[in-house]
Order: C-alpha cells, then sequence, then structure tokens
C-alpha cells in the first residue's frame, strides 16, 4: 500500500508514538473516526495519544513532504478550545552536511575585476550559462571579502556557506531585502544549473547579479552615490523624505540642497563636507532608486513618510531636568538621548511630537522637542 | 492579554549593523507588527515582563547576535513604558528544516511557517519571579 509518508517522518512516527506509549499514553497512529473525538471529524492527525492527565494531538512534518500549514492552523485553532487537549509539531528533517576547506585562500579584489570583464565577455559571445557561473563565484567572493573588510567576519569564519554569509549581508544592514530575495533567487537557480536541470536565463538576469557584485566591491556607475550615502549616514525617516525631494525636485528640502548645472547635478548638505556630483538625471533617477530600496524598504517616498509620521504611537517623556538654556526637552523613547529613567516624567503616547510638547506644558511652562527625537518640535 | 505574541519576516537585524536608516525602518516594522496584535485600547504594561525570540530560518541562519536589543527598543511605548521593565530574555534559533518538537504550538507559529521564508516569533509574558537562579 502506497504511504503518503516520507520514509524519515514514517521513522519519526514510530519513534514518537513509542515515546507516547512508554510514558503511559494510550496511542493512535492515523486514528480512524471510531478512535478520533468529534472535534477531529475533519482532520486526519498523524498520532492521537490519550491519558487520563491529557491528550495529544501529534504532527510530523519535514521540508520534504508538502504540508498545508493553513490546514494546521484551523487544527490548532480548534483543538486551542477545546479542554484537555493539545498539539504538538514534530518537525523532522536530515542532516546536511555542508563544509569548505580552511586553507583555501579568496581571490584578490583585482582578480574579481577581471572577473567581471569576462563575465560581460561571454554575455556578449552569448554564452550565458557559463558567464553566470562565473558570476556567480565572484559574487561569493566579493560577499566574503566584503565582510572580512567591514571587520564583520575573520579570515577563519569567512569560509561559512554562502547562504549564511548573505544573511549576514542583510543582517548588519550592507543589503537590503529586496537584494537578499535576489541573492537567494541566485542561489537556487545556480542549484539547478550546476546539477544539470534545464534553465531559462537572459542576459538581464546575469547583469543584475553584476550590478550587485558591483555595488559590494565599490565599482560600477553609482559607486560614489553608495560611498557618500555611506558617509552621510542617514537616520531619520524625515532626513531619507528629504534627501529624495531635493534631488527629485532639485530644490532645497530640509538639509539638502540640489541645483543643476549643464545637465549635472549637485546634492549638498551640512551633514557631510563632500558634494555629491550626479553626471545626469539618468544616474540621478537611479539614486532615488537606491534610496527608495536601501532606505524605504521598497515604500513608494509619500507611503514611506506618512507610515513612519502617523502608524505607530511612540510614548514621550519630558526630562526633569532642564537644559542650560531653561527648556524642559520631550523625548521619544527610541531617542538616543532619552534620560535616565529617574529624570523621565511619562507623557503618554501621541502619534505627533506636538502634542507630546502639549502634555509636556501640564508639568512645565518652558518645554522643547529634542532635536534628534523630535525635530519638528525643536524650537531652540 | 497576555502572553503576547507576534511574528515578522527575517533575518534579523543586528545592533552591529552599520545602516542606522535600515536599523530605524526595521524597528519601525517590528513595532507595527507589535502594535497589529494589541486589542483597541490596551496601553503599555508598567508591569516587569519576560520576552522569548525565537528565529526560525531555512539552511543557514548568518550572524545573529545581537539581535534583542533592537526588538526590546522597538517595543518601547508599545507592549511596556520602558525596556528596562524587562527581567528576562531568551534568544532562540530553530532550523525550519531541522529536526524538533514544538509543544503547544501557537497559530503564530503556524503562521510563520505558512509565509516559506525565514521569521521571527515573539512572546512576550509577565514577569513571576519564582525566587530561583537557573
Amino acid at each position: 500500500m502506497e504511504t503518503k509518508y516520507t520514509q524519515g517522518v514514517e521513522r519519526k512516527i514510530k519513534e514518537i508514538a513509542r515515546e507516547y506509549k512508554n510514558n503511559g499514553y494510550e496511542v493512535y497512529i492515523e486514528p480512524d473516526s471510531t478512535k478520533k473525538p468529534g472535534f477531529l471529524k475533519f482532520f486526519q492527525p498523524d498520532i492521537i495519544a490519550l491519558s487520563k492527565k491529557d491528550n495529544v494531538v501529534i504532527e510530523i512534518k519535514s521540508s520534504e513532504s508538502k504540508t498545508d500549514f493553513k490546514e494546521l492552523e484551523k487544527l490548532a485553532n480548534i483543538i486551542k478550545t477545546t479542554k484537555h487537549w493539545r498539539f504538538e509539531l514534530v518537525i523532522t528533517n536530515p542532516r546536511n552536511k555542508i563544509s569548505i576547506k580552511s586553507d583555501q585562500q579568496i581571490i584578490d579584489s583585482n582578480t574579481i575585476g577581471n572577473r567581471i570583464n569576462d563575465c560581460l565577455n561571454l554575455v556578449r559571445e552569448n554564452n550565458l550559462e557559463a558567464s553566470f557561473l562565473l558570476a556567480w563565484s565572484t559574487l561569493e567572493a566579493s560577499i566574503r571579502l566584503k565582510l572580512i573588510d567591514l571587520n564583520l567576519k575573520s579570515e577563519t569564519n569567512i569560509k561559512r556557506p554562502v547562504l549564511h554569509l548573505m544573511k549576514s549581508l542583510y543582517s548588519f544592514g550592507i543589503i537590503n531585502q529586496s537584494t537578499l530575495r535576489k541573492l537567494e533567487n541566485f542561489d537556487q537557480f545556480r542549484n539547478k544549473l550546476i546539477h544539470g536541470f534545464e534553465t531559462r536565463l537572459s542576459k538581464d538576469y546575469i547583469y543584475t547579479l553584476i550590478e550587485i557584485i558591483e555595488m559590494l566591491t565599490g565599482r560600477g556607475d553609482n559607486s560614489n552615490v553608495y560611498e557618500w550615502l555611506s558617509n552621510l549616514d542617514l537616520e531619520g525617516f524625515e532626513e531619507i523624505y528629504s534627501l529624495y525631494r531635493s534631488i527629485a525636485e532639485i530644490d532645497d528640502i530640509g538639509l539638502f540642497k540640489t541645483n543643476k548645472k549643464n545637465d549635472k547635478l549637485y546634492v549638498n548638505t551640512n551633514i557631510v563636507e563632500d558634494e555629491l556630483e550626479l553626471k545626469n538625471e539618468y544616474q540621478a533617477k537611479e539614486m532615488l532608486e537606491i534610496i527608495e530600496n536601501d532606505y524605504m524598504d521598497g515604500m513608494d517616498p509619500e507611503g514611506f513618510y506618512r507610515f513612519h509620521r502617523a502608524s505607530v504611537m511612540k510614548s514621550y517623556c519630558v526630562n526633569k531636568n532642564a537644559q542650560a538654556t531653561g527648556e524642559h526637552e520631550v523625548h521619544a523613547f527610541d531617542c538616543e538621548y532619552l534620560p535616565n529613567p529617574e529624570n523621565r516624567i511619562y507623557l503618554g503616547s501621541f502619534n505627533t511630537c506636538q502634542k507630546a510638547v502639549e502634555k509636556a506644558k501640564d508639568h512645565y511652562e518652558n518645554v522643547d522637542g529634542c532635536y534628534y527625537c523630535s525635530r519638528e518640535c525643536h524650537t531652540r | 492579554m497576555f502572553p503576547i505574541e507576534f511574528i515578522f519576516e527575517g533575518p534579523p537585524v543586528s545592533l552591529q549593523s552599520t545602516n542606522r536608516a535600515r536599523k530605524l525602518n526595521y524597528k519601525a516594522m517590528v513595532a507595527r507588527e507589535a502594535s497589529a496584535v494589541l486589542p483597541d485600547g490596551f496601553t503599555p504594561t508598567t508591569d516587569e515582563v519576560t520576552i522569548k525570540i525565537t528565529y526560525y530560518y531555512e539552511t543557514q541562519s548568518g550572524d545573529v547576535d545581537n539581535i534583542i536589543k533592537l526588538i526590546q527598543d522597538a517595543l518601547n511605548g508599545i507592549i511596556y513604558v520602558d525596556d528596562s521593565q524587562v527581567a528576562d530574555t531568551r534568544s532562540l534559533r530553530k532550523k525550519i528544516d531541522g529536526s524538533y518538537t514544538i509543544r503547544n504550538v501557537s497559530l503564530k507559529i503556524l503562521e510563520g511557517f505558512s509565509r516559506g521564508t525565514d521569521f521571527i516569533h515573539v512572546t512576550i509574558n509577565r514577569f513571576v519571579n519564582t525566587q530561583e537562579l537557573n
């Protein structure tokens, strides 16, 4: 008789059933309707285990089998509302052994540059599979070098599998989630390609991969943009939004001034000394895309601004201690300069600093918003 | 109202991240997901709480040291008034394609699995002082 279970899951079911039996439970594997209580009528659990103390529904799943988690949610919901019953989920998967020899050296930056040219030549010759595989290996080297360069990884633990390192790039803020998903996609494509499965490849797919390599290694047409943004170290959503609008409207917005001379755009701010030069409107458009993807998490700018302004209430407090100039500062609870707990008067939750400042006036006449967390309310 | 649980998409962002804007966006996202599970009229508690953070990941996890602080900060003024109220925090990693048992599996965890990508599950409970040191 064909079984719906993989070998691993079948083995696990028998192991768990044995465990519960040894603990005094009455155990039924794939129980029929005579053994199932009424509330499980529409479900087929893998195991039910019954005792005087409690009753358990146990589902065993693995990544090899297709799991309908929505069905499991329905099952969990019903069990939650049924007295003396609980739900246990067992995940079982074979161990994967992945290892990289510790004595191997990563290719250097010059070699990476040469390989990018080789990849582009292969694309021009329409040799797309070879180009992709070469680009992939170059990408792995770029990721490892980037993490070493930023002192986020040592030469020893840089030999971890590349999927681990890609997620590290995200966790350390070097790439955004959209780029991480692209890299995961490339990884899956690479596996299919090298294991002999049919694949369909386009030049644009490879160019996207090469762009990511260039971004990681400080090459490419937008390397000056990435460097300027990195020095700028944007923080608040108002700064991000102001920069975006300043470039989009070629105007002075907030802390940023953008002007145009002979097709080139120049962006200035007193946050950093260097002026950013954008070669033409096309590069300006690419910079706006970088800001949207890397700083707005892919949201449209107006939506990004509205979301951060209004959608989440923040708690505010006022500092019991006055500034040297006499005002008591109002701070949001996520402020870097939040006073120590003993110096705070809790004001409540508000969606704007203006409301918090109004409330602070119940305590002190002379109040002002903190420059860092409540800049709109900072008047001094 | 406790325990309060919510999930959000992984991987987590590390406190070590040098990108301040991304850290802020991440905290805003965590705060948004936490707010979404709270009932209308919920006010941040002034009691001591415990937090359990579990990162469910596929195949490889990435570097996940220092993931607690940003999540704790994000919940200031949402679940509790100040993160000095957090009496105990646990941070765990579980491989989605690994082997383990989840006892009393919650709907939120199942929702996380059904999304098919890495996710972080956060549970906040009132702190109970058992006067035992573990």
